[in-house]
C-alpha cells in the first residue's frame, strides 16, 4: 500500500491507500494514521479485505500495543468492516464512532475494543501535541457521521465528502480542480441525501483553517482547492436518486 | 484456504441436519399418535389383545423418546453451527494476520505480528477441535435415534404377529403396526442421510 506523509512537525499524519493487494471489485479507500508518541490513532481503518495490508503498514510506524484509538466516521463496510480483526490486533484500543451506529457497528465484532459513542454535537480527544475535533457531518452521507479536524496540522479528514471515483493508481492530490469535478459529481449527487445538511456543513467548515482536506476515496485537496471544493459543493444539488423513481416499479 | 471451504461446509451441513430433523419430528409425532391409537384399540379388544398392550406402551415410549432426542439434536446442531462459524472467523483472521506478517517483511516488529498470528492460529486450532468434538456428539445423538427406530421397527413387526389373536381387531391393529413400521423406516432413512452429511463435512 502506498504511504504518504501529510504532516510532520512533532507528530505525523500518514495516509495509506492505493492498495495493490486488494481484490478486484472493491472501492479503493484512503486510510489515515496520526502518530503522536504513545498515542497512535487510526482514522477509518477500512474493510476486511485490506486489513492485512493496513496492519503491515501501521506496524511499520508503531507497535500494535501503541495503537490507542480508532475513529470510524460512519458505519459503512469500507470504513470499518475490519473491526473484528482490529479487535484481535489492538484489543486495548478505544473506538470513537457515532453513538447512533453502535448497535450496527458491533455486528462487525467488537468484543475487546471499547466503543466510545460520539454524541450528535461532536467531541474531541486530546493527544500529546494536538486535540482532534470530531466535526458533525450528519447525513453526509450517513445519518450519524463525523469528520476529524486537527487545528495544529490544519487537516480535515472529510470521510466521503470530497470523494471521487478514480481509476487505479491515481495521484494523491488534486492537480486540476476543474478536471477533477467530473469524478466527483455522481458520488456527491447520488450518495449525499440532503441539501440542507450539506449547506449547514459548508457553513461550519468555512470557519475552519484548512490546509488539506482529505476524503476517504480519491485525491486530497490542498490550499485553494479546499475553498474551490466548498464553493463547488455549495452550488451542487444532491439527493438526486429520487429523480429516477419516475421510472421505478411503484 | 482449503480448510476454509471444508469448515464452510460444516456450518452449512449442521443447518441442513437441523432442517431435516423437522421432518423426523413430524414422523415421530405420527408414531406417538399411532401408538395411542393402537392402545385404544387394544383397550377395546380387552383380553384378546393382552399380548399387544405392552408393545403399544413400548412404541409410545419410543415415539416420545425420539421427539426428545430430536430436540436435543436441534440444540446440538445449532452449537456445532455456531462453533463452526467461530472457527471459520478464527481461521480467516489467522490467515489475514499471517498475510500481514508477510507484507511487513523484514522489520524489527515482525516478531510482534508473527506472535499474534501464532496465537490466533492456536485459537483456530482449539476451535476446530471443539467443532469436531461437538460433531461427534451430534453423530452420537443421531445414532441413538437410529437405534430407537430399529427397535420400534422390530417391535412393530412382532406386534403384527401378536395382532393375529385379536380376532375382529386384528385388521385395525395390523394397520397401526404397519404405520409404525413404515414411519420408523422413513426416520431411519433420514437419520442415515444426516449422518452422511456430517461425515462428509468432517
Ligand atoms: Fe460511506
Ligand atoms: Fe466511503
Amino acid at each position: 500500500m502506498k504511504e504518504t506523509i501529510l504532516f510532520d512537525e512533532g507528530y505525523q499524519w500518514i495516509m495509506f491507500g492505493r492498495d495493490p493487494d486488494k481484490p478486484e471489485g472493491i472501492i479503493d479507500t484512503n486510510q489515515f494514521m496520526i502518530k503522536d508518541g504513545n498515542r497512535n490513532v487510526l482514522l477509518d481503518p477500512g474493510g476486511i479485505e485490506i486489513f492485512s495490508s493496513m496492519l503491515a503498514c501501521v506496524t511499520r510506524y508503531a507497535d500494535p500495543s501503541e495503537i490507542s484509538d480508532i475513529f470510524a466516521s460512519h458505519q459503512d463496510p469500507d470504513i470499518i468492516s475490519s473491526l473484528g480483526l482490529w479487535d484481535r490486533a489492538v484489543p486495548h484500543a478505544k473506538l470513537h464512532a457515532p453513538w447512533l451506529w453502535e448497535g450496527f457497528i458491533r455486528h462487525f465484532g467488537c468484543e475487546n475494543i471499547q466503543y466510545c459513542g460520539i454524541s450528535d454535537e461532536g467531541g474531541e480527544i486530546e493527544l500529546n501535541h494536538t486535540r482532534l475535533q470530531f466535526i458533525p457531518a450528519h447525513y453526509l452521507h450517513a445519518s450519524g457521521n463525523y469528520h476529524v479536524y486537527d487545528p495544529e496540522a490544519k487537516i480535515l479528514m472529510s470521510g466521503d465528502v470530497g470523494a471521487a471515483l478514480e481509476p487505479e493508481g491515481a495521484p494523491m492530490f488534486v492537480e486540476d480542480f476543474d478536471q477533477h469535478v467530473q469524478k466527483m459529481i455522481l458520488f456527491h449527487q447520488r450518495w449525499m441525501p440532503s441539501n440542507r445538511a450539506k449547506n449547514d456543513w459548508i457553513r461550519r467548515v468555512r470557519k475552519l483553517n484548512i490546509e488539506i482536506m482529505a476524503p476517504q476515496h480519491g485525491r486530497l485537496f490542498k490550499g485553494d482547492d479546499v475553498k474551490r471544493f466548498l464553493d463547488w459543493f455549495e452550488a451542487l444539488e444532491v439527493g438526486t436518486g429520487i429523480k429516477n423513481t419516475a421510472r421505478s416499479y411503484a | 484456504m482449503n480448510r476454509h471451504r471444508h469448515q464452510q461446509a460444516f456450518f452449512v451441513s449442521s443447518a441442513v441436519v437441523a432442517s431435516r430433523l423437522r421432518t423426523v419430528m413430524q414422523i415421530a409425532k405420527e408414531i406417538s399418535l399411532a401408538a395411542k391409537n393402537a392402545k385404544a384399540i387394544a383397550e377395546r379388544a380387552g383380553e384378546k389383545a393382552n399380548s399387544f398392550k405392552p408393545i403399544t406402551d413400548f412404541i409410545d415410549e419410543m415415539g416420545r423418546e425420539t421427539i426428545q432426542l430430536v430436540e436435543e439434536i436441534n440444540d446440538q446442531a445449532l452449537s456445532v453451527s455456531r462453533s463452526a462459524v467461530e472457527e471459520f472467523r478464527c481461521s480467516d483472521a489467522s490467515a489475514r494476520f499471517v498475510r500481514a506478517t508477510e507484507l511487513l517483511g523484514d522489520n524489527e516488529r515482525t516478531k510482534v505480528l508473527s506472535e499474534k498470528a501464532e496465537a490466533i492460529r492456536k485459537d483456530a486450532q482449539r476451535q476446530q477441535k471443539e467443532v469436531h468434538q461437538q460433531a461427534m456428539q451430534l453423530l452420537d445423538l443421531l445414532q441413538q435415534i437410529g437405534s430407537c427406530m430399529r427397535a420400534s421397527g422390530v417391535i412393530s413387526t412382532r406386534s403384527r404377529v401378536e395382532a393375529v389373536t385379536a380376532e375382529e381387531y386384528q385388521e385395525s391393529l395390523q394397520v397401526v403396526a404397519e404405520t409404525i413400521e413404515k414411519a420408523s423406516e422413513r426416520i431411519k432413512g433420514i437419520i442415515r442421510d444426516c449422518e452422511n452429511t456430517i461425515h462428509h463435512s468432517m
